[in-house]
């Protein structure tokens, strides 16, 4: 019934005629103004790639299993699936006792995984393994061993008796793989849905905290935008932070920045006004909360609202860990949108010797959708409009299409909400 | 996968060389139909999109720079989304029914069978949805789709497999 599916699934691929293809490919040429082929040539080539398409559907409908037996590394006999005992055991029973046992080789089978992505743990946050959800950080040596092991358990579960609650099985299954994130990897690129925005309503103002910014309406009226990462590359400061002083005064405050780099992590604390500041190997968001929450004894929701979490694409340099104490907080005016805050020209990128300066970096965000303007390097320029409205997928996104920095970018960003 | 240095075409591409920009338009004309069609649920309104996305990814294509296959994908795909949402949105605009969400696709061609995957596509939910997609149309390996949607290679495993067995389900009902 598989092999039915994936030919089901073959033969309702949308796909183009090699007619349509060079129809399509002759109008795109005439609209980017390329020379048109011949069409004998483009003729040739579609059907050669669709012979290439169909040695790829005749792989493709074997390869998970392939590949998956590939990718297990010989003598990880931690994932030891002795089914043909098992198979022996279940046979021999009686029904009641072959769906008991049937759910106990389930439970065992998760078990070892759960040991495999332990053992694979890259980052040592095992204070948090206790909290449920806690994500595991593995290196991509570790994410091939998970990936060969949870294909083993996707073999597994189809091989068992069909009374057996396979959902159960692989609804475990998804929430032990989904806890596992790869080191080096963005987070929060793709991810808008899991970005959630946080309101605070206090007695003269609304305060909407998002990933990367926060908005403040006063009871009067204005409407002020805070950026909360813009000091990424030391760029100019206000020393205007007495708008914080009365920010939270009926209870303790508490801030944190964590700015990752390739080598270390460097994380700042603010509680009432006390700053300190200290070292980490934690490189993810939810292991700098676990970290800062352990070390000050701080709730995690506290700690969650108030840290700036900071990926920095370079390695640190001395100066990241001695960051002048005035590069305080800064509130934006909504209606100023003529400021000098991004002009990071006198920003230190010699690490980066191909970095293009960023003239303009501006977002619009409105409603569900933001219009990105960026100009940089020699008069280029991207204008274009995207569903991504946190900051942390803005930049990621403008990174990939401009191969700028994500620390330059982040330093040059105007947001604006409307 | 077809065998083409995806490296050395986008780099040629960033030159203007016309036979590499044709060479990859056919490495992805497939990859991206199959997931335009399955969007905009309009085979017509489908080749316009693509269309789009192939003009705006021969005109971004110079400030592109090479990392590796997947964040090359993923940066094909990341126009091919905003080309279906300004598509979206002009439609919208124009209170034209030609790009319907709901419209029947002019796409397939065996009635019981599109009716059958097509309504039991419906059923899953979004991610579960496009890596199906990605997977048996796209043709991209698990590992891609991870790259292209921010997700493990294992977590993408898992939840094709629930899809399928999903779908199964579904089809024998």
């Amino acid at each position: 019934m598989n092999d039915n599916l994936d030919n089901m699934m073959e033969q309702e691929q949308p796909v183009l005629t090699t007619a349509e293809k060079a129809l399509l490919l002759s109008e795109i040429e005439a609209r980017v103004a390329v020379p048109v082929a011949s069409p004998y040539s483009i003729f040739v080539r579609t059907r050669t790639m669709a012979a290439l398409l169909v040695a790829l559907a005749i792989v493709l409908g074997t390869s998970g299993t392939v590949l998956a037996s590939e990718q297990a590394k010989p003598g990880d006999t931690l994932f030891p699936v002795d089914r043909a005992t098992e198979k022996i055991r279940l046979a021999l029973a009686s029904t009641e006792v072959r769906v008991r046992l049937q759910a106990q080789f389930n439970e065992e089978r998760l078990a070892e995984l759960r040991e495999i992505i332990e053992e694979e743990r890259a980052v040592d946050n095992t204070s948090a393994s206790s909290t449920t959800n806690a994500i595991i950080v593995v290196n991509d040596d570790g994410e091939a061993r998970i990936g060969a092991a949870v294909q083993v358990l996707l073999n597994y579960i189809e091989d068992t008796d069909e009374s057996v609650n396979r959902e159960a099985f692989l609804s475990a299954l998804l929430r032990q793989v989904d806890a596992v994130k790869v080191a080096g990897r963005l987070e929060g690129a793709n991810s808008a849905s899991d970005d959630k925005a946080r309101i605070q309503i206090k007695d003269n103002r609304i305060e909407v905290r998002e990933d990367g910014y926060r908005v403040r309406i006063d009871d009067d009226g204005e409407i002020r935008i805070k950026l909360d990462d813009d000091r990424a590359e030391g760029g100019h400061r206000s020393d205007d932070d007495e708008e914080d002083d009365d920010d939270d005064q009926d209870s303790a405050t508490f801030e944190a920045e964590a700015d990752v780099f390739f080598d270390t992590t460097l994380i700042e604390v603010e509680i009432n006004d006390h700053k300190s500041t200290f070292e980490t190997t934690a490189n993810t968001k939810e292991e700098v909360i676990v970290e800062i929450s352990a070390r000050y004894n701080l709730e995690r929701s506290v700690v969650e609202s108030g840290l700036n979490f900071e990926i920095e694409d370079r390695a640190s340099r001395n100066q990241d860990a001695k960051r002048d104490d005035s590069q305080d907080e800064e509130w934006h005016d909504s209606g100023d949108d003529d400021d000098d805050d991004h002009d990071d020209g006198d920003d230190d990128h010699e690490d980066d010797g191909e970095a293009a300066r960023i003239e303009k970096f501006e977002v619009r965000v409105e409603g569900m959708t933001a219009q990105v303007q960026v100009e940089y390097g020699d008069d280029e320029k991207l204008e274009y409009e995207t569903l991504y409205t946190t900051k942390a997928a803005l930049i990621a996104e403008v990174a990939l299409q401009t191969g700028l920095a994500t620390a330059n970018l982040a330093a040059a960003l105007d947001l604006e909400i409307e | 996968m077809e065998s083409i240095d995806i490296k050395v075409t986008v780099n040629q591409c960033a030159n203007r060389n016309a036979d590499s920009f044709r060479v990859l338009y056919e490495h992805l004309i497939d990859k991206i139909f199959a997931f335009v069609v399955f969007r905009v649920n309009n085979r017509e309104a489908a080749k316009d999109v693509t269309q789009d996305i192939f003009i705006e990814l021969y005109q971004v294509i110079p400030k592109f720079r090479y990392h590796s296959d997947a964040a090359f994908y993923a940066y094909v795909f990341t126009i091919a989304r905003r080309q279906i949402i300004k598509r979206y949105k002009d439609e919208k605009k124009h209170q034209t029914t030609a790009f319907a969400e709901d419209s029947v696709p002019g796409e397939f061609s065996n009635v019981e069978i599109k009716h059958s995957i097509h309504t039991a596509l419906e059923a899953l939910d979004e991610c579960s949805r496009e890596i199906m997609v990605l997977h048996h149309w796209s043709r991209f390996t698990f590992a891609e789709i991870g790259a292209l949607i921010n997700m493990t290679e294992s977590a993408v495993r898992v939840r094709h497999h629930r899809a399928r067995s999903t779908l199964l389900s579904l089809l024998n009902s």
